[in-house]
């Protein structure tokens, strides 16, 4: 099951680097919330995968008992998926947001024509006064 | 509630029995005062007055706690507090050593510093906005990264700096600042999403984020394998946030875009926590063991960005865009120091760390003033300072010297022990970097110096009333630039204080049992 969720992670990244590397802002962040969804995939992964058993100490563990009894489905990586999927959809929402300003005030959503920060003939020094 | 679930339970085997000491809460104390601070601020985000007063006394007990804190760690050694009574791993573990607190106390005078400068140049609207908020939240997340212990919540506090800068750079929303904007979020987005990746690879490797307990499990590993990709995967993603050679090229695009109050405290800050997690986790976390070429990629890359920083500055004519690449420059020294691996290079590091915290801030703070005298910071106008007020430009020279290395200011002793470290080590790249990049500096800033200040006025209808637009709030400004001029002199006239500081850092790095010990120590 792992080797297959690695490909699947494979894939996600392959298709955001794809999408990144575009000059459309629009692509670009469906490359940043796939990206997004990619890691948290392999976290999940990297945690290994046990079926059909929750991420609980069972009653038989409790009362002075050593914990571990039985399987028990990895609980950290769900947790820190559950804080990296809150962390990447509130920068999610605010990229989207930021994205949607900038190609109202500047008019374009292409990254090459976006050059109002970096002027292109930037202008030089005088070489003395 | 949880007392009366664990009710009948033996948690002898897995929590702390006994309730922490005032010593234990020592160590988050530089994080929780802004981040209470912060979350008062947004309450009572009308009343503007508060604001400031508010945000500028959470950052004197920062400053004051951060102090008290060095003082303990420098005189006991290495803290740890474990978060929720587990034991560590299990629980977060926070981990005051002597290179997390030098930090956070630089980080915490530079954020004050910049406060103080806010109080003249931030409007009413903008303090609704929730300025004073989000750049108490900024030092939450950078604090909160020098002062943890664990891997994952390193992470979680980039994201936390890392949403306050989104917050504090499109303040303003002029085309052109949203133009930065856009380009800053994207690749620090991504950067940040490429450190996750390594963590997640590194937790489904060794199982464990507790940064003592990875350094333990990691000491007797060879570099090989999987251990290679995840720190070339951490390489990349540190090197991205701190603006290193083939990937900063977000930081001059973006850096001279904001309101100069927050590009003073981006410059200050963010690049330095990119460092200091590379400092952490190629000595504590993940050693470099047995095969040196990631330090030999790390050196090249390294002088690479010096070279290249140093070399876009020469040709800038905007002022901001010039200490930009300055600092872009700079972060080359601290990865050649880290390349080197020696007690000595690491200590350097630090050393030109809370150097370049002090005087990028003030350098930028001063680019502030001198817009508010002219409106204008293009060197190709800019000129005649120096008739106008002496006082600014003998400040802005001061500062030319400490950027520049000259002696005995703060920039020249760490570039003293980088050179004779790496003419010891051998590496005559690293040396003949840190000297033509030292010299290229020299003449970015002496040009700087020369047009703007020293150059006689070109233009009648620039000056004039430049007094009569520094409203007595203005003249304010002065006070922080002059605040960090003075610290930053003092730590370059008596060195020792910091070297001594920096030495017991470098150790602490170089030999991690002391750092292991602190953390797990009460478990077995």
């Amino acid at each position: 099951m792992e080797t297959y969720l690695s490909l699947i992670v494979g894939l996600y990244f392959t298709a955001s680097v794809y999408l990144l590397l575009s000059e459309s802002l629009i692509r670009m962040l469906i490359g940043v919330a796939l990206l997004g969804n990619g890691v948290n995939l392999l976290i999940f992964t990297s945690g290994r995968i046990t079926r059909d058993v929750p991420p609980i100490i069972g009653e038989v563990a409790k009362v002075g008992q050593v914990t571990g009894e039985g399987a028990m489905a990895n609980p950290l990586p769900q947790a820190l998926i559950l804080t990296a999927i809150v962390i990447s959809f509130a920068l999610f929402a605010f990229v989207l947001v930021l994205t949607y300003r900038a190609y109202e005030t500047t008019g374009t959503d292409d990254t090459s024509e976006m050059r109002l920060s970096e002027p292109v003939e930037p202008g030089r020094l005088p070489k003395g006064y | 509630m949880l007392m009366s679930l664990l009710e009948g339970v033996n948690t002898s085997g897995a929590m702390f029995q006994t309730a922490f000491s005032a010593n234990d809460w020592l160590i988050v104390a530089p994080v929780l005062i802004p981040l209470l601070t912060a979350a008062l601020l947004i309450i009572f985000r009308r009343m503007i007055f508060l604001q400031s007063v508010l945000a500028i006394s959470a950052l004197v007990g920062t400053v004051v706690v951060s102090f008290f804190l060095l003082l303990k760690v420098l005189d006991g050694g290495t803290l740890a507090m474990t978060m929720g009574n587990w034991f560590p791993p299990f629980g977060i573990s926070f981990t005051a050593d002597a290179l997390g607190a030098v930090l956070a106390l630089s980080a915490s005078v530079a954020v004050f510093c910049v406060a103080l400068y806010a109080i003249g140049d931030i409007s009413a609207r903008e303090s609704r906005f929730g300025f004073y908020a989000l750049l108490l939240t900024l030092l939450v997340g950078v604090n909160g990264s020098f002062l943890t212990g664990d891997v994952f919540n390193l992470y979680v506090w980039f994201e936390v700096f890392l949403i306050s800068s989104f917050g504090l750079i499109v303040m303003g929303g002029t085309a052109k600042q949203l133009d930065g904007a856009v380009k800053y979020c994207f690749l620090n987005l991504i950067a940040t999403t490429l450190f996750l990746i390594a963590t997640g690879y590194l937790y489904g490797v060794y199982g464990t984020l507790n940064m003592a307990d990875l350094s333990k499990i990691v000491s007797g590993v060879s570099f090989e394998g999987p251990l290679v990709m995840i720190s070339i995967l951490y390489l990349v993603a540190f090197a991205m946030k701190a603006a290193a050679f083939p990937l900063y090229f977000w930081l001059p695009a973006s850096y001279h875009t904001p309101k100069i109050v927050v590009s003073a405290l981006f410059a200050g800050l963010l690049t330095k926590v990119g460092v200091y997690a590379m400092v952490r986790t190629f000595t504590i976390v993940l050693p470099p063991t047995g095969e040196s070429w990631l330090m030999q990629l790390v050196l090249y890359v390294g002088v690479a960005t010096m070279v290249v920083g140093a070399l876009g500055a020469v040709v800038q004519t905007d002022l901001r865009r010039l200490f930009s690449y300055l600092l872009v420059a700079s972060i080359g020294f601290m990865m050649v120091g880290i390349s080197l691996q020696s007690e000595l290079a690491l200590a350097a590091t630090l050393f030109y760390m809370v150097h370049s915290i002090l005087v990028m801030t003030a350098l930028f703070l001063i680019a502030g003033v001198v817009y508010h005298y002219r409106q204008d910071l293009d060197l190709r106008t800019l000129s005649g300072m120096n008739k106008e007020t002496p006082f600014l430009s003998l400040m802005f020279l001061i500062l030319v010297f400490m950027a520049s290395g000259f002696p005995p200011f703060s920039g020249f002793w760490p570039k003293l022990v980088l050179i004779s470290e790496s003419l010891k080590a051998e590496d005559y790249i690293g040396t003949a970097g840190i000297i033509f990049s030292s010299f290229l500096s020299i003449i970015a800033l002496g040009r700087a110096y020369a047009f703007g200040f020293w150059r006689p006025l070109q233009d009648e209808a620039q000056t004039g009333d430049g007094m009569v637009r520094l409203s007595s709030y203005r003249k304010l400004q002065y006070l922080p630039v002059l605040l960090l001029i003075v610290l930053a002199t003092l730590v370059g006239v008596l060195p020792s204080y910091l070297f001594d500081a920096s030495i017991a850092a470098a150790k602490g790095l170089i030999d991690s049992s002391a750092y292991i010990e602190a953390v797990l120590g009460g478990v077995q």
